[in-house]
């Protein structure tokens, strides 16, 4: 809004300097371009109109939804009739369609962003409920836009319309991600569709504009993300311009103060889909040699390596220069022993494992994960005494962290285990004193955030009142004293029965037979019902 | 069990009278003979042996530092809106609010007969009234704004404002006594002289008439929205409170006959977290019920002298029930002890009003307001003092 405010601005600026009525208008062209589908606009729509007085600036304004679109539509109407009323009449139901259309419109619209605060500096995402609330307004303004609800089938206006939206929302939301992601990935869509019906001109516009959203997110506050710079890769990668992929990541790397590994991650594997291993390789060696990365690049290099050239000696390098490099990170050494571990290689397995277990690099804490992955692995490949073996030292080790002693028990459990199913039953293990410590399936990762704080869930739980508690209650008006513990009513008819009561047709309806119900009883008490049906007997 | 109660409860009894020792032994320090005697005897225990010590001042120095790293957990609604009044952890005044007095007239709406219901919504962008007329009202708080001050409101300052009221509702035949808004439906519930309690949506523009009615046997004084938004519970001219279910227009009563007001219910109100519910009567009681059961668990009797009360309120934290009486007296009530902790007096004609009227706090629970009918104009009290501020003239 503030941009509107801005323009604005320059118009009465340029009013007050140029009376050249050219440069006005452009003015005003320019202004309507980019603010024109605005809410508030009215006042740009009836300075312009009454500058103007052009048939044309009226058309347009009056199939804008907006607030005071019922006074320019008089104005249009009083022009038109001041021109020629004939005319005007013919305008009048050709355009009033158009215009109550607009109108409903700009109802619907003041509903949708009541509550929208859009003064709000942009801050980065704090989880507050005010925010989230903000939020879910502006999303839900946003989904309204994107359903066409102009019900025009120009898709060009509609596209322009939830651009719009989005770009009042980035002035208040520039912190988050998703809503760059999402007004690119709009974007792109319409471009795609718009190239689908054939205006091919159009498409190449919105497309360009949607690599523009992109620039502008990773020139802004979120220069630090890496969803967004991966996007935007991914999104150029889909128009074939590879110079633009590379310029992408290689600015991302180059900034100073972030973490480059997930990025030369992706770089590599970009340019293999789109170059093939050659620049895979070039681009690994500019990782090895930054001093920033961390461990996942040897292990997503190597395994590239594996999977696509099918090599494994290449593979099987990339990890030594890896494990040189980084021999005290359990997790590395994991993810090295998964792989040889797939490739059944038995014999580099276990001289693996004897490596890293009698080096010494490894704290023993972060050992046990690779002493249980090693006991799995002699129990699927080796003899039971090499099994028996790999147990006493893991139980050696382990008794040095003071877990499991005395529980030898416990650490046979570990030798019989395979995934889920475990030797005894859960009481039983309880009373043994095992615990899994087996960790290695799934790094966790203790940055993403889990679960909310309390005062993120909808709703604490509340008391609510226990009506098993209560009585139920009937208020009347002419009670009957005695007719209900509590003075003032009567007991409801229960809930299958009042609903059973609504469905029924009121009781002066009913003229069928009158039964007298004592005789009836007493029929239904004397009859005598046999035991089994006689009717077979009859046909036959 | 028992014995360890018994024990709590001395030990209780025990700080309190090491407190009052120090109490005297710093009052005598610090040069005050007299006043030490004086409470002394007051507590019964002239005949301790007073020496002067400075030893409350140390002890002081370090609660309080203790008492500012204890986090004092909030509840929803002090979390959205801040800590209210809590005379627990507050001695001096602190009010950061405007005194009511300095409030001016924003806009004025008006209805065919005299106007008693009033209610925001939990968002404070709406603003619903009730008339004697039957006509509901709903208005848009930032365009009442923009009407009367332009300036002071943020919208662009060319925007075309709209009518304030956006919506009219015309369903019942009586005069509206209670408006509450859902906490989070945009759906208003309404209480009539009619006897009827009338839902309305009012998120469509063409709302006019009420989507659910729940008719009840006597005209609804008073009735209060559960926080969930589920249940309400009504307070109407017979002597029963009853709890309705909204979505089934199930109705509930407290079993007992004995813990029902014996008079019409002037007031009903759930504290923010759902476990209380206060309810006000012309009988002169004031009741706490548990939100769960359904039974009464306090009752405050002859609150107010004997007189109906007129209304109640919770305090945001829900600790404290501030209630008006037809005696023109204010008073704040402690929950956990049962007691009346501070009375506000001077508003109005001294003795019976003529006219009930609601207390209510403001925002920050700083103050505390009564309408004055000798006067008629707006009463404010500073809420932790009892100080009289000034006049609103209405």
């Amino acid at each position: 809004m503030h941009l509107s405010f801005t323009v604005y601005n320059i118009i009465v600026i340029r009013k007050s300097v140029y009376i050249n009525i050219e440069k006005l208008s452009q003015a005003y062209e320019f202004a309507i371009d980019k603010i024109g589908m605005d809410y508030n606009s009215y006042v740009l729509w009836n300075d312009y109109a009454n500058l103007l007085k052009s048939v044309e600036v009226y058309q347009r304004g009056v199939v804008t939804p907006m607030a005071n679109i019922e006074q320019l539509w008089k104005d249009y109407l009083d022009f038109e009739r001041s021109i020629n009323p004939i005319i005007a009449e013919k305008m009048n139901i050709e355009r009033g369609r158009d215009y109550m259309n607009a109108r409903r419109v700009g109802r619907e619209l003041e509903i949708e962003t009541r509550g929208l605060n859009r003064h709000l500096p942009s801050v980065p995402p704090s989880g507050l409920p005010e925010e989230l609330k903000q939020v879910e307004v502006w999303k839900r303004y946003i989904f309204w836009e994107k359903d066409n609800p102009l019900r025009t089938d120009d898709q060009t206006l509609v596209t322009k319309r939830v651009r719009f939206a989005y770009e009042q929302c980035l002035l208040c939301l520039s912190y988050h991600p998703d809503i760059w992601y999402e007004a690119a990935l709009y974007l792109q869509e319409s471009s795609n569709l718009l190239s689908e019906k054939g205006d091919v001109s159009a498409a190449k516009i919105f497309s360009e504009e949607a690599a523009q959203i992109y620039e502008r997110a990773i020139s802004g506050p979120l220069r630090k993300n890496q969803l967004l710079h991966f996007a935007y890769a991914d999104f150029e990668e889909s128009r074939l311009r590879y110079q633009e992929v590379h310029k992408i990541y290689q600015r991302y790397i180059e900034m100073e103060d972030i973490d480059p590994t997930l990025a030369y991650i992706q770089y590599m594997k970009f340019s293999r889909r789109a170059e093939g291993i050659k620049s895979t390789r070039e681009i690994f060696k500019k990782a090895r040699e930054d001093s920033r990365t961390k461990f996942h690049v040897f292990v997503a290099a190597a395994l590239m390596e594996y999977y696509c050239t099918k090599n494994k000696e290449i593979a099987f390098r990339i990890f030594e220069l890896g494990l040189k490099k980084f021999p005290n990170i359990s997790d590395y050494i994991m993810a090295y022993v998964d792989y040889l571990s797939h490739l059944n290689e038995d014999n580099n397995t276990r001289v693996l494992f004897e490596r890293v277990l009698t080096s010494g690099q490894l704290k023993n804490e972060d050992t046990v994960g690779l002493w249980n992955r090693f006991l799995e692995f002699e129990c699927n490949v080796g003899d039971l005494a090499s099994i028996v073996k790999v147990e006493k030292r893991r139980a050696f080790v382990l008794q040095k962290l003071q877990e499991f002693e005395g529980k030898d028990t416990a650490q046979l459990v570990d030798r019989y285990k395979f995934m889920d199913l475990y030797p005894c039953t859960p009481p039983e293990l309880k009373a043994i004193g095992y615990r899994d410590i087996s960790t290695h399936t799934m790094i966790m990762n203790p940055a993403i955030p889990r679960g909310l704080s309390i005062h993120d869930s909808q709703e604490p739980a509340y008391a609510k009142p226990d009506f098993s508690q209560m009585i139920p209650f009937k208020p009347k008006i002419k009670y009957v004293p005695g007719e209900h513990p509590i003075p003032g009513g009567a007991f409801p008819p229960p809930p299958a029965v009042s609903s059973l009561l609504s469905l029924l047709p009121p009781p002066k309806c009913f003229r069928g037979p009158f039964v007298k119900i004592d005789h009836i009883i007493d029929i239904f008490m004397k009859i005598n019902i046999p035991e089994q049906g006689t009717l077979t007997s009859n046909l036959f | 069990m028992k014995e360890e109660e018994k024990k709590v409860d001395e030990s209780k009894i025990k700080q309190r009278e090491l407190m009052y020792k120090l109490i005297i032994s710093q009052l005598v320090y610090d040069g005050h003979q007299k006043i030490a005697q004086d409470l002394a005897s007051e507590i019964g225990q002239e005949h301790l042996a007073i020496c002067p010590s400075d030893r409350l001042m140390k002890v002081t120095s370090v609660g309080l530092k203790e008492e500012h790293d204890i986090e004092r957990p909030l509840n929803k609604l002090e979390y959205t809106l801040g800590p209210g009044i809590d005379l627990e952890y507050e001695t001096e005044p602190q009010t950061s609010a405007a005194e009511p007095a300095l409030y001016e007239t924003a806009y004025v709406t008006s209805h065919k007969d005299k106007c008693r219901a009033g209610a925001f919504s939990p968002d404070g962008n709406l603003v619903a009234t009730g008339s004697v007329d039957a006509s509901i009202k709903i208005l848009d708080v930032d365009r009442m704004l923009a009407k009367s001050d332009p300036d002071a409101v943020e919208i662009h300052p060319d925007a075309v404002v709209g009518h304030p009221v956006i919506r009219t509702l015309y369903d019942h035949l009586d005069e509206i006594t209670i408006l509450e808004f859902h906490p989070r439906e945009q759906i208003l519930i309404s209480g009539s002289r009619d006897t009827n309690v009338k839902l309305f949506d009012f998120s469509k523009a063409s709302a006019r008439k009420s989507f659910k009615t729940i008719t009840d046997a006597e005209p609804v004084t008073s009735l209060s929205i559960h926080p969930t938004g589920d249940y309400i519970a009504v307070g109407t001219e017979g002597p029963i409170i009853r709890i309705y279910n909204i979505n089934t227009c199930q109705c509930y009563v407290c079993p007992y006959p004995k813990e029902h007001h014996t008079d019409s219910v002037t007031s009903v109100k759930f504290s923010s977290d759902a476990r209380l519910y206060a309810s006000s009567s012309k009988d002169g009681n004031i009741k706490v019920w548990d939100g769960v059961s359904g039974r009464c668990v306090q009752t405050f009797a002859n609150a107010h002298e004997g007189l109906p009360v007129a209304s109640v309120q919770f305090s945001r934290n829900g600790k404290y029930v501030l209630t008006a009486g037809m005696d023109s007296v204010l008073k704040l009530w402690e929950l956990t002890t049962g007691r009346c902790l501070i009375a506000y007096t001077g508003a109005g004609t001294i003795g019976r009003q003529e006219h009930s009227a609601h207390a209510m706090f403001n925002h920050t629970e700083d103050f505390v307001m009564f309408p004055d009918e000798a006067t008629t104009s707006l009463c404010s009290w500073d809420a932790r003092s009892a100080q009289r501020k000034n006049l609103l003239s209405l």
